[in-house]
């Protein structure tokens, strides 16, 4: 391991999110570089400041009984959702799907409202994302996966653990299928983020290679055909069906990864 | 008294005082934390449907860091439209900073009022997962969640606020030492 590579994961060895391989590495480098050394200890030194030092604002004294109280007075406010909800929800099943993504990431709502917001007003922030944008996004996501801990969240071979595993994470569903007799493995799999909106992220192995599949309700909802894409020696097939977008990414040759995606649209 | 009232308070009201601070952090004074924490607390109680995932804590601080960015957005939306300037950022929140008393000066080592003032002195997005990071120590997959962003974004975030601390603080530090 180089210096450079070093400084880019030193803040995760610090905050002990590399995987045992990574650690590892980072300590052994570290153990035969001074300059990498010495950044690992002004970081720890910065840590041990900042958790001894912040000031941990206290809330006003009376702030949790006032609060207690007016829930107990404003009971009837969760039901009135509630039924709002229900009365939506007759309207028909798209716009179900639609209250119940409100119910459940009732409380995120507002924030997405703010992140729309935000989009708009704050451009050098949040950038349009354009489909190469999109694609760097998906890419990133992929190479993530490998370099920290974070592969998987539920690392199960069985579909049967893996697709219940998205429910109450995600507001659509994802199919999950195992090709192991195809060759690939399931792996388990993954929330991600991708334009900000959360991704189910599904694992699969082929031999050494790891390909993730990347799926999310699409924007436009048009049907789009599988387009081919590759960059900085990453192969990406990406593809639109029933309103849903797909991206395979992964680094095994064209033609396993080719096979993959035909196997996976035959099945979505 | 109904039952999702009785799991609010069990579940949810412990990790209060992580989510004023929080809000504290985010907004930099104690009325707007206050009038934030109220709305987001009701907020919360509303969107409440027994247990959110199996990490109350992170729910709540999610719920609070949006509606403080709500706030932000309809009341000081230069704040979170700031381009980061590296270095002139910091100091000069440093040097706007009136000066304290010397009983107070007494009260709280030198050390730790730079610190506190180069961190409220961070960006916002910088601010956040410094905080949720050294304070709360969420993890980088609970920090990604609170603040919707990806995991290699909350690396990028917080080695980037590490190293403006460093750098804002040595400066500190060595003005002090030359006056």
């Amino acid at each position: 391991m180089i210096c450079a590579e070093t400084r880019r994961v030193i803040d995760a060895y610090v905050d002990n999110e590399l995987d045992l391989r990574g650690a590892l590495e980072v300590e052994e480098h570290i153990a035969g570089c001074p300059a990498c050394g010495a950044e690992e200890r002004v970081l720890r030194e910065l840590q041990a400041s900042a958790r001894a030092h912040l000031t941990r604002h206290p809330m006003p004294p009376d702030f949790e009984a006032r609060l207690i109280a007016r829930l107990r007075g404003d009971d009837a406010a969760a039901p009135v959702v509630r039924a709002a909800a229900e009365h939506v929800s007759a309207a028909g099943p798209r716009v179900v799907r639609r209250a119940r993504r409100a119910w459940r990431w009732g409380a995120l709502a507002p924030a997405a409202a703010a992140v729309a917001v935000l989009l708009v007003a704050v451009p050098r922030f949040w950038p349009k994302q354009s489909q190469a944008s999109v694609e760097d996004a998906v890419i990133a996501a992929h190479v993530r996966s490998l370099l920290a801990n974070h592969l998987t969240d539920v690392a199960s071979s069985d579909q049967h653990t893996v697709k219940p595993w998205f429910q109450g994470k995600l507001d659509y569903s994802v199919s999950v299928t195992d090709w192991a007799a195809e060759g690939f493995p399931l792996a388990g799999g993954r929330l991600d983020y991708v334009e900000d909106m959360p991704a189910a992220a599904l694992v699969y192995k082929r031999a050494q290679h790891v390909i993730n599949l990347f799926v999310w309700p699409s924007k436009s909802g048009s049907e789009e055909p599988v387009q081919r894409l590759s960059r900085r020696g990453y192969g990406a097939y990406r593809w639109s069906k029933d309103g849903m977008s797909y991206w395979a990414v992964s680094d095994v040759n064209d033609a396993d990864l080719r096979k993959f995606v035909e196997l996976t649209r035959r099945e979505h | 008294m109904p039952d999702h009232v009785a799991s609010f308070e069990q579940l949810v009201l412990p990790h209060l005082q992580a989510a004023y601070n929080l809000a504290r952090w985010l907004l930099r004074n104690d009325q707007d934390a206050e009038d934030v924490m109220q709305e987001a607390s009701v907020r919360a109680f509303r969107s409440f449907d027994g247990i959110r995932g199996n990490n109350p804590r992170a729910w709540l601080l999610a719920v609070v860091r949006n509606s403080a960015y709500t706030f932000l957005q309809q009341n000081r939306a230069r704040e979170l439209a700031t381009e980061f300037d590296e270095d002139l950022h910091v100091e000069q929140a440093l040097s706007a900073r009136a000066p304290e008393t010397p009983e107070v000066l007494l009260l709280r080592s030198a050390q730790q009022r730079i610190l506190n003032e180069a961190v409220e002195a961070l960006p916002i997005e910088f601010r956040e997962v410094f905080v949720l990071r050294e304070m709360e120590e969420l993890s980088y997959r609970e920090i990604a969640d609170v603040a919707r962003i990806p995991i290699g974004t909350v690396m990028s975030r917080l080695s980037r606020a590490r190293r403006q601390l460093q750098a804002a603080v040595a400066r500190r530090e060595q003005a002090g030492s030359a006056s």
